[in-house]
C-alpha cells in the first residue's frame, strides 16, 4: 500500500527528469496563453457546483485576487525555474482550507475534468498542425494534474486526521469525570473503550483528584467498559497501588461476567485490588471505610391534629 | 457468511477498532456474549503486541465453517523483530517489555487453536481460531 506522501515523493523525483521537464514546460507554454480564459470558464463551472457555491461566496474579491496572485507566482516558479516547493506548499494550504470548509475531495474531480476538457480542445487544435507538440503538452498536463491532486489529497487527509485527533482528545477528556459524592469520597465512572493512553490519563486524574480533594476512598465503576485486556488490567492495578500510597483506598466495581471470565482466562485477576459487585455496594463499602453510618431515624410521629369537638347540640328549647 | 475483514493496526485507536470489529463479527457468527468478549480480548492482546514490538501490522478476521461448525479465524501478521524463543514467550509472566507477560499465553488459553510462527528479523504471524460451542 502506497501512501499519498510516497506517491508525492516519487512524483517529485520524476519532475527532475529532463524528459518530464520538457513535457511540463511545453504544457505550461500553452496553458499560460489560455489561462485567463480557462480560469474564467472553470470558475464559472465551479459556481454551478453546489459543493463549491457556498465556499466561493464566502471569499471576498480581494481574497480571490490574492489567491490567484500567489498561485501565479508559484506556477511560474515551478514550470520555468523548476522549483516546485512553493507550488506544493500553496496546494497544501489550499487543500487544508478547502477540507475545513467542507468541500468533499470528490468534488475536485469534476473541476479537474472540466479543466482537462477545456485544455483538450486547445490541444486538439494544436495537433492539427503539430501533433508532437500536442502529445508532449498532453503528457505534461497529466503529470501536473496528478502531482497537484496527490498534494491536495494529502492535505485533505492531514486535515481530517487533525480533526479526528482533536475529537479523540475531547472524548478522552469528557469520558473520565471525577465526581465527589461527599467529603473524602470520590466516584469515577469509566465508560467506553480503555486503551493504554486513556488508562494512563485515568491514573493521572485519579491521583490528582485524591490530592486535590483529600479523598480517602474512591469507587471506580467500570460497568461501561466493554473489554479489559491484560494491559488495561495492569494499569488499573498500578493506579490502585499508587492511590494506596497516597493514602486512599480504591474499590473497583461493575466488572461484568464476561469480563470476569476473560480476566481469569488470561490470568490477569486484578490481584490486590478490592473489587465489588456494583456501584451501590462500592459506595456502601467506601462509606463504611470512612466510618460513615446511615442511621434510620423513625419518622417523627406527627402531632395529634386537634379535632374540634363537635358543638354540643343545644337541647331543644321550649 | 460475512466477508473477511482486513484491519491495519498501528496505534492504540486501531487496537480499539480492531477489537470492536472482532466482537461485532463474533456476535454475528453466533458466539455467546462472553465468548465474543473473550475473542475481543484475544485480539486486543495480539494487537497490542504488534503495536508495542513491531510498530504495527495487519489482522485478518475470517469466518470459517467446518463440518457444520461455525468458527472465527484470526490471523495477525507483522514485520517486526520476531520472537527469538517462541516456547519461552508462551510462558506466563515472561516479557521483554513493560506488560504482565500474559499476552501470548493468555491468548492461547482463550482460543481453541493457536499457532505462532516467527522468524527473527523478519516478523511474526499468529494464527488462532475459536469455534462456537
Amino acid at each position: 500500500m502506497r501512501s499519498a506522501a510516497e506517491f508525492l515523493a516519487t512524483a517529485m523525483r520524476d519532475v527532475q527528469n529532463p524528459e518530464t521537464q520538457r513535457a511540463l514546460r511545453c504544457f505550461w507554454e500553452i496553458w499560460k496563453q489560455e489561462r485567463k480564459r480557462l480560469d474564467e470558464k472553470v470558475g464559472a463551472y465551479m459556481q454551478q457546483l453546489p459543493e463549491f457555491r457556498e465556499a466561493l461566496r464566502r471569499l471576498t474579491p480581494e481574497k480571490m485576487a490574492e489567491l490567484a496572485r500567489s498561485s501565479d507566482v508559484a506556477l511560474e516558479k515551478a514550470f520555468t525555474e523548476n522549483d516546485w516547493i512553493p507550488l506544493l506548499e500553496h496546494l497544501s494550504k489550499e487543500g487544508r482550507n478547502y477540507a475545513q470548509t467542507g468541500i468533499p475531495f470528490s468534488a475536485w474531480y469534476e473541476v479537474i475534468s472540466a479543466f482537462r476538457n477545456e485544455l483538450r480542445s486547445v490541444l486538439v487544435a494544436i495537433a492539427r498542425t503539430d501533433l508532437e507538440r500536442a502529445m508532449l503538452a498532453g503528457d505534461g498536463l497529466n503529470r501536473y494534474v496528478d502531482l497537484s491532486m496527490a498534494r491536495m489529497g494529502e492535505a485533505y487527509l492531514a486535515a481530517k486526521e487533525t480533526i479526528i485527533g482533536r475529537q479523540q482528545d475531547a472524548i478522552r477528556e469528557l469520558s473520565t469525570p471525577v465526581l465527589q459524592v461527599r467529603d473524602q469520597l470520590l466516584i469515577i465512572p469509566v465508560v467506553g473503550m480503555v486503551d493504554t493512553q486513556r488508562a494512563r490519563q485515568l491514573t493521572e486524574s485519579l491521583l490528582k483528584a485524591i490530592r486535590d480533594r483529600r479523598a480517602r476512598a474512591v469507587v471506580m465503576d467500570i460497568t461501561g467498559v466493554p473489554i479489559v485486556d491484560s494491559r488495561v488490567a495492569n494499569h488499573l492495578v498500578q493506579a490502585c497501588e499508587a492511590a494506596r500510597l497516597m493514602g486512599a483506598h480504591v474499590f473497583i466495581t461493575g466488572i461484568s461476567s464476561a469480563i470476569a471470565q476473560a480476566l481469569v482466562t488470561i490470568g490477569a485477576e486484578l490481584r490486590g485490588v478490592p473489587t465489588l459487585g456494583d456501584l451501590q455496594t462500592g459506595i456502601e463499602a467506601a462509606e463504611e471505610l470512612l466510618g460513615i453510618r446511615h442511621v434510620t431515624v423513625p419518622a417523627a410521629t406527627p402531632p395529634p391534629v386537634a379535632v374540634p369537638s363537635p358543638v354540643p347540640e343545644l337541647p331543644p328549647t321550649r | 457468511m460475512p466477508d473477511e475483514q482486513h484491519l491495519f493496526v498501528r496505534t492504540d485507536a486501531d487496537i480499539v477498532s480492531a477489537r470492536q470489529a472482532g466482537r461485532a463479527l463474533a456476535t454475528q457468527l453466533g458466539f455467546s456474549d462472553s465468548d465474543a468478549v473473550l475473542i475481543a480480548t484475544a485480539i486486543s492482546e495480539i494487537a497490542r503486541n504488534m503495536v508495542e514490538y513491531a510498530k504495527g501490522g495487519e489482522i485478518v478476521l475470517t469466518p470459517e465453517r467446518v463440518n457444520g461448525r461455525q468458527g472465527l479465524s484470526i490471523l495477525a501478521r507483522d514485520e517486526g523483530p520476531g520472537i527469538a524463543d517462541v516456547e519461552l514467550a508462551l510462558k506466563d509472566g515472561y516479557t521483554t517489555g513493560s506488560g504482565l507477560g500474559l499476552g501470548l499465553p493468555g491468548t492461547r488459553r482463550i482460543m481453541d487453536e493457536f499457532q505462532v510462527d516467527s522468524v527473527v528479523g523478519r516478523g511474526t504471524t499468529v494464527l488462532m481460531k475459536k469455534w462456537v460451542s
